[in-house]
């Protein structure tokens, strides 16, 4: 199996799983910590994930990617059971790019409160490509996977989720983009 | 303005860290300049570091340690 923890086991059930499982339960936690926003909600979310992947583990097939098997059962299990639970601000692509900081930032300096609040806003979409290329270093193959989409999507995903961190941060102006009529703007005066 | 590539065309740079991107299909998008994306990428990786780095909740760790003992009683 993969993992950062691996041990060699006679046996490959039991405690090799175990193991391999706790090596993985930092990045999982981070990710759906960081995907949610919510503690709370990322706590069960891992729960979950870590149950799924205990009563399906002789579907994992050793030798490929323990992670991405279960960042897949983690990102699955939150669209389809956890995200129901919530009414969940969307911050539409194009819509109004108030910004979370009113004075320009000096390239190199940024805020990290400002940073995960941030974050936050970001589509889901985005936020979750974003995360699995940028934070957790998947491929772009391996992300697309994950996410159950085209890594042309990924992609445009990382691209925009990059571009509206920029302009939420002001490290860039919003956009102004005359030909699509969804990217019109307004935004805040710098107080 | 570049020479068109196979997929995408990119207009000059801009001084505030924005491409725009002229996709094969005509779709117009953007994105961000290697420095404004270097950026945005390290302070990604610290946020998310921090939390990788914290101990690990009990409530895992028991439940996978449950999980295994109820494996071997049976």
């Amino acid at each position: 199996m993969n993992g950062p923890s691996e041990r060699e086991q006679s046996s490959p059930a039991g405690p090799s799983v175990r193991d391999a499982l706790v090596g993985t339960i930092p990045n999982l936690r981070a990710f759906a910590i960081s995907l949610t926003g919510d503690h709370s909600m990322a706590n069960d979310l891992v729960q979950e994930t870590l149950l799924k992947a205990w009563a399906s583990r002789d579907k994992y097939q050793a030798g490929t990617n323990l992670k991405a098997w279960l960042f897949t059962i983690l990102r699955n299990t939150y669209f389809s059971q956890f995200r129901k639970s919530r009414r969940e601000t969307q911050d539409v692509d194009g819509a109004a790019a108030a910004r979370l900081v009113s004075l320009p930032e000096q390239l190199g300096h940024l805020d990290m409160a400002d940073f995960k609040r941030a974050l936050e806003l970001l589509p889901v979409d985005q936020r979750e490509s974003l995360l699995l290329v940028g934070a957790e270093g998947f491929s772009y193959e391996e992300a697309a996977e994950i996410a159950g989409c085209a890594v042309g999507t990924v992609k445009s995903r990382v691209n925009r989720a990059r571009v509206r961190l920029a302009e939420l941060l002001a490290i860039t102006p919003p956009r102004d983009l005359p030909a699509r009529p969804a990217t019109h703007v307004t935004h805040a005066q710098p107080g | 303005m570049s020479e068109p590539q196979s997929q995408v065309t990119e207009t000059k740079r801009r001084p505030d860290h924005q491409m725009f991107l002229l996709e094969s299909d005509g779709e117009l998008d953007v994105k961000l300049d290697e420095s404004a994306q270097l950026l945005i990428g390290h302070h990604l990786k610290i946020v998310y570091g921090e939390i990788v780095e914290q101990p690990v909740p009990d409530q895992f760790l028991n439940l996978l340690d449950e999980l295994e003992r109820k494996e071997q009683e049976r």
